[in-house]
């Protein structure tokens, strides 16, 4: 639940409204000063890999199963949804443990903010900008690594050169539009849950609370898809720039959100 | 009655700090090599194992069923080669028992004819023995007769031209 991001004061009769931010627990003032949301984000990145642990012992690693097969059934499922934005069923593949592990982290973190926790203790990671923004940078380095690595250096230089100063601007501008959205979304949800439950506390979150739900799959998804998305964008000027090793080929501007 | 006052702590700020970055890059790396190792690998693994499985089975039917495809070929070739064969060997013996029984007419006609000519020859060979068999028998006929003749006063010039003329009157017929 998400009221632990704020208080409410009672002083002089009057109720106070507060949102709170994470508090430093070690390392305070350094970069690497660690608050309750790194925590959280530990305890989340602890529990998946104890549960990919667990699947690689119990499922994976045996005999085929039923589980194991609705779980290469899944795989394959989102190995084919990421295919319709990368272009290439082979490249989703390659690229499916970042897109995978950024959904299930953005979801995991999404829903944290929906689960009562038990006063300051843990901070929705996905609602603080900090946390999105690393994860959009992430994403852009991990583009601009693929485009490396697909174009070679020479050839992302010249992918780079052909884009054109606004698409060039918009490489850069990916990493904030795809934090600014998921940390929009997320802190706004949990002010809102907290204002109603700040109002009425009994009833009234509940509608929210579901709405919360389905908004924070759906902003794992849309994180996930762009990031996709930008990906099929890189390979496609590779596949466009391939038949024509001169390089005049016209290569289209992203077309981003 | 209370007083509702929304106010912002003091501290609240909701642009990114460095240490928030820097630990979510690492945490991210971290989890994402865990997924990667524990998860994605072996699953992704084994669908491209059974890609890879479905894949070969496919070009080794598509490689039998071009196999299949050339033996069938190959008998088929083979069945009409015999076919051929046989239809030679058939028009051989045809040919062969129709020359043979040429051969074995022609021998039999030739046969035929040379029993036919030996039964001629002998024939006349036989004849012309009777005849001149006869012949002698008429003219010793004739001698005695003309000896009969020649006692009742036959000059002997006369019954000699007489004898003859009937020998020959009689070899005539």
């Amino acid at each position: 639940m998400t009221t632990f991001l704020f208080s409410l004061a009672e002083a002089g009769g009057a109720r106070e409204f507060h949102i709170h931010t994470p508090f430093p627990v070690l390392f305070e003032g350094t970069l690497f000063e660690i608050n309750n949301m790194i925590i959280t984000q530990w305890l989340i990145v602890a529990g998946l890999l104890a549960v990919a642990f667990v699947i690689n012992r119990a499922v994976l690693s045996g005999r085929q199963t039923k589980l194991r097969g609705s779980l290469e059934l899944l795989t394959d499922f989102l190995e084919g949804w990421f295919a319709s934005f990368i272009g290439s069923r082979q490249y989703a593949r390659q690229y499916m443990p970042l897109l995978g592990t950024l959904f299930i982290f953005i979801l995991v973190s999404n829903y944290l903010g929906v689960v009562p926790t038990v006063g300051y203790g843990l901070f929705a990671p996905t609602g603080r900008w900090g946390t999105t923004l690393g994860l959009g940078i992430v994403v852009a380095i991990a583009v601009q690594v693929i485009a490396i690595r697909t174009l070679g250096t020479g050839g992302w230089i010249k992918h780079l050169l052909h884009l054109g100063p606004l698409s060039l601007l918009e490489e850069f501008v990916h990493p904030f539009s795809l934090s600014l959205r998921l940390f929009g979304n997320i802190f706004g949800e949990e002010t809102l849950l907290a204002v109603i439950i700040f109002l009425a506390p009994m009833i009234a979150p509940i509608p929210i609370m579901v709405l919360s739900l389905v908004f924070g799959a759906l902003q794992a998804v849309v994180f996930t898809t762009l990031t996709a998305i930008y990906i099929g964008a890189v390979l496609e000027s590779h596949q466009a720039h391939m038949p024509d090793p001169e390089g005049e080929a016209q290569h289209e501007p992203v077309p981003a959100q | 009655m209370d007083i509702f006052l929304f106010t912002l702590a003091e501290d609240i700020n909701i642009f990114p700090e460095p240490n928030e970055l820097i630990w979510t890059i690492i945490n991210f790396a971290i989890l994402l090599w865990g997924m990667h190792r524990f998860l994605y690998k072996p699953l992704l693994g084994a669908i491209q194992a059974r890609e890879d499985e479905i894949n070969n089975n496919l070009k080794k039917a598509a490689e039998d069923r071009a196999e299949a495809e050339r033996l069938r070929r190959e008998f088929e070739a083979q069945i009409a080669n015999a076919q051929r064969e046989a239809q030679e060997i058939i028009n051989t013996a045809v040919k062969n028992a129709t020359a043979t029984k040429e051969q074995i007419e022609a021998d039999a006609r030739a046969r035929a004819s040379e029993l036919l000519e030996n039964a001629t020859k002998t024939i006349e060979r036989e004849k012309a023995k009777a005849l001149a068999e006869l012949r002698l028998e008429v003219a010793n006929l004739a001698v005695a007769v003309a000896g009969k003749v020649i006692e009742k006063n036959l000059d002997t010039e006369e019954q000699r031209r007489l004898a003859d003329s009937f020998v020959a009157e009689v070899a005539k017929h």
